[in-house]
């Protein structure tokens, strides 16, 4: 799951990874860029993404639910939570959720590498 | 619960994003060249009113700042994308000048924004439909860019093109390949002027492309020998075969350019004689019998079966010149083939050639789709040399040799079997299917894929269909709609034995070991991004409880 660099590609799931695998995506089916180029980009936006959030997220959060199913495999955790409800540390609410899905890479072995 | 700060992280992400690859850009970008572009498309550029979000006024500073450096244009150029790409991609289609803006991060972002997860800086406040953002100085440099990109591109591309010219042309490499049946025959040398001189109808023939490739590179090696060429023919025209000495002394001197050429000249007369049977044989009974014999016999020197007296004497004759019991052969050769094609041409037929070429020896190669090459002459020399060792290779074995070779020029001129009868072209196609996968060629390899889908696609196989089928449902419908999810690191997943759900599973209240194991989980997670209900929050720490 890690990368050469010792970052987890987990983020490029995101919306955020996503929406550049995409844009990455055009720019190759335009021969803008190369592949390889791409897989740079990448590797790139995986470290920047990790520390980004280790950075400059303060936010805290909870949450509750039952859990559907669990999964550990290789370091990964994966649960798929119903009747979920996150609240952030500010007194601004809950959101609920009828099912999460929850993919969840070993903090410890990112830091050791 | 508020995602504000969403937006700023996810910008933050992006720019360190672009900046970290910035200096891979300028490593993999367009050439020098391109800055010349990039400063004439510059002094063009249109002027605009500039209010620049973040990261375009980073690159938009960065592109005018330092493009005099050589090295920048090309980071430069790879970031740009081709204008009228950009003009599909544009949301706003009323803001041309976003069009520079569509590099990478700015596709990045709109991209993002499409998703509307939350609020971000570079989007468009509400009341403004037209985005603040529009970089107007850094658009005009973007429609320069454009181009540089793509013709750096294109150079890349076109490369293999030109490069494949050469490759396919085998001019280059037939003095090579072609030089050994050439020096085993020293008498070919003086077909080979015949063969220019019948060219031009094959020229006018369709060819398979290799071939055309062929005779242009030969162009310029032949003409050289253009006036030998003349003067020997104008010698057997006067003096017929009692000239024979003195052309083979002249084409003895000519060797050496000849040499090079006689593959080609003789694979282009071959399908001469192909397309023209009939003329050449009118050809060879008047007053070139020599010449043409000599051009065709390399390929079935083994063919010994004289026709004509004449044409034995005509050999006796030549011998002392050729120097070898096998070029003797040669020429009878051709009579043999003559009559070979004489028959063929009656009989016509790409599809009985098709057949026999079917049942041809294995010397031929299987891969062979595109006609003659030079791997037939790989097949004639390992021919002679069965022959050299053992008389056996028989006559049939000769004749399907030139049926086949004679089949695929056939098939080539009809395009390539098309005209076939499907019944005999799908059968001769599985009679070389089999042939290969018996010889464990290189179609082994599909084959093998094969197998592997098949048992893919095997329901018996060891597998929990449960696991599978619920899974797989659930994932993809997690992964589909980019609907709940939660991506992060986890500090600790633990099992919370001390509490105890008896509300929650009541079943279990007869098994407490069960609750114990099974029961309350409780994690810690960090560095997470959330998307719930189309938006995402990043939270820093996270604990979660929950039940199983």
């Amino acid at each position: 799951m890690a990368a050469n660099t010792g970052f987890y590609d987990l983020y490029r799931h995101g919306s955020l990874g996503l929406t550049l695998t995409d844009a990455l995506d055009e720019l190759i089916g335009d021969e803008s860029i190369a592949p390889q180029l791409a897989m740079k980009v990448l590797t790139q936006f995986d470290r920047v993404v990790a520390e980004t959030l280790q950075e400059k997220v303060k936010q805290r959060l909870t949450f509750k639910g039952s859990l559907d199913t669990y999964r550990f495999c290789d370091e990964v955790w994966t649960f798929l939570i119903r009747n979920v409800t996150f609240k952030m540390d500010g007194n601004q609410g809950s959101v609920v959720a009828d099912k999460v899905k929850i993919v969840s890479c070993s903090a410890k072995r990112n830091d050791d590498k | 619960m508020s995602n504000v700060h969403v937006g700023q992280v996810y910008e933050a992400v992006i720019q360190g994003v672009i900046d970290a690859v910035r200096v891979d850009f300028e490593e993999n970008g367009v050439e020098d060249g391109v800055l010349e572009d990039l400063k004439k498309v510059r002094q063009t550029r249109i002027p605009v009113p500039v209010s620049l979000p973040a990261c375009v006024s980073m690159r938009t500073v960065w592109v005018e700042s330092e493009l005099p450096r050589s090295g920048r244009p090309s980071a430069f150029g790879s970031l740009f994308k081709s204008l009228p790409r950009c003009c599909e991609l544009t949301p706003f289609p009323n803001t041309a000048f976003r069009l520079d803006g569509l590099t990478l991060d700015h596709k990045w972002q709109m991209k993002l924004s499409q998703l509307n997860v939350a609020q971000f800086p570079w989007d468009p406040k509400p009341e403004q439909p037209a985005p603040p953002a529009q970089p107007a100085a850094p658009p005009a440099p973007a429609p320069q860019a454009a181009p540089p990109p793509q013709a750096a591109y294109t150079q890349s591309t076109l490369s293999p093109q030109t490069s494949a010219q050469p490759l396919s042309l085998p001019n280059i490499n037939q003095p090579h390949s072609n030089g050994v049946p050439v020096k085993q025959e020293p008498g070919l040398v003086r077909s080979e002027p015949v063969a220019i001189k019948q060219e031009p109808g094959a020229g006018s023939q369709p060819v398979h492309p290799g071939y055309q490739n062929a005779s242009h590179p030969s162009l310029p090696t032949v003409n050289p020998s253009i006036a030998a060429t003349r003067a020997v023919q104008a010698l057997q025209n006067k003096y017929g075969e009692g000239a024979a000495a003195s052309i083979a002394s002249m084409s003895n001197g000519n060797g050496k350019v000849g040499q090079g050429n006689v593959g080609q000249a003789q694979q282009q007369q071959q399908q001469v004689q192909q397309q023209h049977a009939q003329h050449q044989q009118h050809s060879q009974h008047q007053q070139h019998p020599q010449q043409q014999q000599y051009q065709q016999h390399p390929q079935h020197p083994q063919q010994q079966r004289p026709q004509h007296p004449q044409q034995i004497q005509q050999q006796h004759m030549q011998r002392p010149q050729q120097g070898g019991p096998q070029q003797l052969t040669p020429e009878q050769v051709y009579q043999r083939q003559m009559q070979q094609q004489m028959q063929q041409r009656m009989q016509l037929q790409a599809q009985q050639a098709q057949q026999q070429r079917g049942i041809a020896p294995n010397n031929l190669p299987n891969a062979q789709t595109d006609g003659p090459s030079d791997d037939c002459w790989e097949a004639v020399m390992m021919r002679r040399n069965a022959e050299g060792r053992a008389v056996e290779m028989g006559r049939v074995e000769i004749d399907d040799h030139l049926h086949a070779q004679i089949a695929a020029r056939a098939k080539q001129m009809e395009g390539g079997g098309l005209m076939l009868p499907l019944k005999q072209a799908t059968k001769v196609r599985s009679l070389d299917n089999r042939r290969n996968r018996a010889a464990g060629g290189p179609s082994q390899v599909d084959g093998g894929e094969d197998d592997m889908n098949d048992e893919d696609l095997d329901d018996d196989a060891i597998n929990s269909d449960l696991d599978d089928s619920d899974d797989n449902k659930e994932d993809d419908d997690e992964d589909d709609d980019m609907g709940h999810m939660m991506l992060c690191m986890y500090d600790k997943v633990q099992r919370v034995k001390n509490k105890w759900c008896v509300s929650l599973l009541p079943r279990n209240l007869y098994n407490i070991s069960d609750t114990n194991t099974l029961g309350y989980r409780k994690c810690t997670l960090k560095d997470g991004v959330l998307t719930v209900n189309g938006k995402e929050y990043v939270f820093h720490k996270a604990t979660g409880e929950y039940e199983w």
